[in-house]
């Protein structure tokens, strides 16, 4: 390791920043949601982590935004990665402040957990990708351990039977709702569509589709797992009637041997330690972001934005509702409309080289 | 800015310079004398009364010189000096008289001769100072009980003997504008990474104070971040670990006063390894390190997970605990948090008292302070018996990490976890933790993340000392901070028996 390595990370640790980013948010809201239930559910997860691989390795042949786009698209760009990131970070933050005084500290101020999640994860966030990726290094293991951990001890409280069965009768395969598991999905990962922002810092940036196919593939196995122990463990009814199904199935693991009453404040504690690592990831490309505009000063700001909307909400549905269709319509279409302007400017550049270099001959 | 004054040929005005300099320093001796067959020339030696003793005058180098400058005739005595004198090894020329004031200050005696335009620093023994004696703080079962003294020479010569290799580099250097206080940097030169040892020396080149008396005062100068609680140096008092972190490629700064070397770089896995680590068998040792990275835990975070159950989550625990804790906290007048702050303090008070007690009194205080305070309190019902445990607990787990320097930062974080377990439960655990980690893994020792060999790029592979330390055969690659070419630290040969 030398001086200069130091300003890059490790495909190791840009696989765990992608599985430990997305992990809690995955697991406590795409679980639940309905489109993604049984086997539709878990066909729809595969079918977009097949397509998510794809997508992945298209923005690791792109490289990095400041090598083929202009000024003005860059600033559009940024706009759009700022807007996503705002509204990601705010969801991030109100499911926080939902969960934490639901299920863990009843009759705490939500605001005040709010403004200490934002600070805890706002600090130091200027400091950089290898900070986070360090940080993901070593904690995402241990996250991802517990997560097995619990699969593991939930497999006892499944049955077989629940598994092909519904409320409404069997689970069918139909085509139209696997489409639209795996679209929501899709827009689940629209994050991903931030990952040019982190290889110009990727050690080996050309080889980096591996680790982030692989950590497609570790997601979408995990959620396809527990969306096939919910639907075992409690059936297609409660699954939906619940707000976060996974933090039941917690409840009901425990540790063989009767040492502890209950465990799942502890799983909770790891759910809630990757929600807190997603915003401060998220925090992070906001602050890189407004650093490429010379806007760093902004970084608090953003974070206070975020705690404003986390909770104020926003008119209408609420935010949860407000931040799936807009995933869905608005930032799910536009990464990838970003892609294909980039993918456009990238190939125009490289006509306009090549056609300097025949002049040149 | 500093003036260099040439040693004149005339010892008038050499004298009348000493004598200026050394107004009003009654432990400086200047002793002028006539020498030479014919009692003819004058000389002039300048020393430090308690560094130079009489004895040393008559009966060593000097001694002789003078003795037999008294043989010869005056007009040879230059040549003498001047050929002869450097034969002897510790004898050394200085042209200027700040150098040779500087010498007189270390501990040297010095020699002025009329007609001769250099003083002559003639090496002695020094300052008082302890004799080797066993290290205190980093007591071990098995390896050398050799510790650090205060004298940085005698430092670098017990890093030496273990390492009697030319490649072991010892670089001088002063800092202090008025202590002058010598720090050496010990280095294996085709080891240390040299963008590390420049990085040190440019540091320690980069601040002017007026006194060095302890090399803490250079670590806090020199460190990268200020606000960290974790140390960033490491500081050992033996000399069987030093020379075994130089052989990994470390660099070893010593510094003048300190019984203490600092180790650099640091990184967070190196201060819960233990020097005797490498001399025993790898199952014990794995376990041991496996122990304190769970005291490690304890120290830090028992408390607060204590508040967070009994306050916050209490379905954790089973019906029965749950009843013990309720029945063993009834009569309690204060608020659980306020109970376990109360007695974590009362500890930390114990703690300090009985470091500053000298031997037995400390002992005495710890039990008194520990036995005796703790029983009456719960007695008096100021606390429950289940808090004595955590607090117990708590600090066992502190003192079970090998180095005291390491365990302060979780003696602190400690009261962190404590109110934000009482306050905000598990969440708060969590908050903390991420907090912990979050800066831990900002953090850089000389450009190492703190958080290595948990945070690697490429192969770690040979290494096999993380918290689960291989068999030492398996142990065949020097860990990241040495010089990628130098990689390599054991050959296993065919005839390894299997």
């Amino acid at each position: 390791m030398r001086y200069a390595e130091n300003n890059q990370i490790s495909h190791r640790q840009l696989r765990r920043q992608l599985v430990l980013g997305m992990i809690s948010p995955f697991l406590l809201c795409a679980v639940g949601w309905e489109q993604l239930l049984g086997a539709c559910g878990v066909t729809g997860i595969l079918f977009a982590a097949a397509l998510l691989t794809a997508y992945a390795l298209l923005l690791v042949r792109l490289g990095p935004p400041e090598l083929c786009a202009g000024k003005f698209l860059r600033f559009l760009l940024g706009l759009f990665y700022l807007a996503y990131i705002l509204f990601t970070g705010a969801f991030l933050l109100s499911l926080l402040m939902d969960i934490v005084p639901r299920y863990l500290i009843t009759g705490t101020n939500p605001l005040l957990l709010g403004v200490l999640s934002a600070a805890v994860c706002g600090l130091g966030m200027h400091k950089g990708l290898q900070k986070r990726g360090r940080m993901a290094e070593v904690s995402g293991g241990i996250v991802l351990g517990g997560i097995l951990l619990l699969y593991l001890l939930s497999v006892s409280q499944g049955q077989v039977g629940r598994l092909y069965t519904t409320a409404d009768g069997e689970i069918p395969l139909a085509a139209p709702v696997v489409f639209k598991a795996g679209y929501g999905m899709l827009a689940a990962f629209s994050g991903l569509g931030l990952l040019p922002l982190t290889l110009s810092r990727v050690e080996n940036p050309k080889k980096a589709a591996k680790p982030v196919i692989s950590g497609i593939w570790i997601l979408a196995g995990l959620l396809a797992a527990g969306l096939i122990l919910l639907q075992a463990a409690f059936g297609d009814a409660r699954v939906r009637s619940e707000p976060y199904p996974i933090l039941p199935l917690m409840a009901g693991a425990n540790l063989p041997g009767d040492i502890l009453g209950r465990f799942d404040v502890i799983w909770m504690g790891f759910l809630l330690y990757g929600l807190l690592f997603s915003i401060g990831s998220l925090l992070y490309y906001g602050t890189h972001i407004l650093a490429d505009a010379h806007l760093e000063g902004g970084r608090w700001l953003l974070a206070a934005l975020m705690l404003l909307i986390a909770w104020q909400g926003l008119p209408g549905a609420g935010l949860p509702t407000v931040y799936r269709h807009l995933l869905r319509k608005i930032f799910f279409p536009g990464f990838l409309l970003a892609t294909a302007l980039l993918w456009l400017c990238k190939k125009r550049r490289l006509q306009k080289k090549k056609g300097e270099r025949s002049e040149q001959v | 800015m500093e003036q260099n004054t040439p040693v004149s040929t005339n010892l008038k005005e050499n004298e009348s310079y000493i004598r200026t300099s050394c107004e009003k320093c009654a432990d400086i001796i200047i002793r002028p004398m006539r020498l030479g067959k014919e009692k003819k020339v004058e000389c002039l030696v300048v020393y430090l009364e308690v560094a130079v003793n009489n004895m040393m005058l008559t009966d060593s180098v000097i001694g002789k010189l003078i003795n037999h400058f008294w043989e010869i005739p005056s007009d040879q005595m230059k040549e003498f000096l001047e050929y002869n004198s450097l034969g002897i090894s510790d004898v050394k020329e200085l042209p200027t008289m700040e150098e040779a004031m500087a010498a007189m200050l270390a501990g040297n005696a010095i020699f002025f001769m009329d007609g001769f335009d250099k003083a002559v620093k003639i090496s002695s023994k020094g300052y008082p100072g302890m004799n080797v004696s066993q290290a205190e703080a980093e007591k071990v079962l098995r390896g050398s009980r050799e510790g650090f003294t205060d004298s940085v020479k005698t430092n670098s010569a017990l890093v030496r003997k273990r390492l009697r290799d030319t490649c072991m580099k010892v670089e001088e250097l002063q800092v202090g504008v008025r202590s002058h206080t010598t720090v050496q940097l010990l280095y294996i030169e085709d080891l240390a990474r040299k963008d590390i040892l420049q990085d040190i020396k440019s540091r320690l080149a980069s601040f002017a104070i007026d006194g060095v008396l302890d090399s803490g005062v250079i670590e806090q100068l020199t460190e990268e971040v200020w606000y960290s609680p974790f140390p960033q140096f490491q500081t050992t008092e033996r000399p069987d670990r030093a020379a075994m972190e130089i052989l990994n490629g470390r660099i070893v700064l010593l510094c003048d006063n300190t019984p203490m070397a600092l180790l650099l770089p640091t990184t967070f896995h190196s201060f819960m390894v233990s020097s005797e680590d490498q001399y025993n068998r790898f199952e014990m040792v794995s376990f041991l390190r496996l122990l304190r990275y769970l005291a490690m835990l304890a120290a830090t975070l028992l408390p607060g997970l204590y508040l967070a159950t009994i306050r916050f989550h209490t379905q954790i625990l089973p019906t029965n605990l749950i009843l013990s804790f309720a029945e063993a906290r009834a009569g309690v007048p204060f608020s659980s948090v306020v109970e376990l702050l109360f007695l974590e303090l009362s500890f930390e008070l114990i703690r300090e008292a009985g470091v500053r007690m000298p031997g037995s009194l400390g002992n005495a205080i710890g039990i008194v302070g520990g036995l005796i305070i703790g029983q009456a309190a719960v007695s008096a019902n100021l606390v429950s018996p289940i808090v004595v445990m955590i607090v117990a607990l708590t600090a066992l787990g502190s003192l079970a990490i090998p180095s005291e320097e390491f365990s302060s930062p979780f003696r602190l974080l400690k009261y962190l976890f404590l109110f934000s377990g009482g306050f905000l439960g598990i969440y708060g655990i969590v908050l903390g933790i991420y907090l912990v980690v979050s800066h831990l893994a900002g953090l850089l020792s000389f450009h190492i993340p703190y958080l290595t060999p948990f945070v690697h790029k490429g192969s770690a592979k040979g290494q096999g000392d993380g918290i689960l330390r291989m068999p030492i055969w398996k142990m065949q690659n020097r860990p990241v901070y040495t010089q990628p070419e130098e990689k390599l630290r054991l050959k296993a040969t065919e005839g390894r028996p299997q």
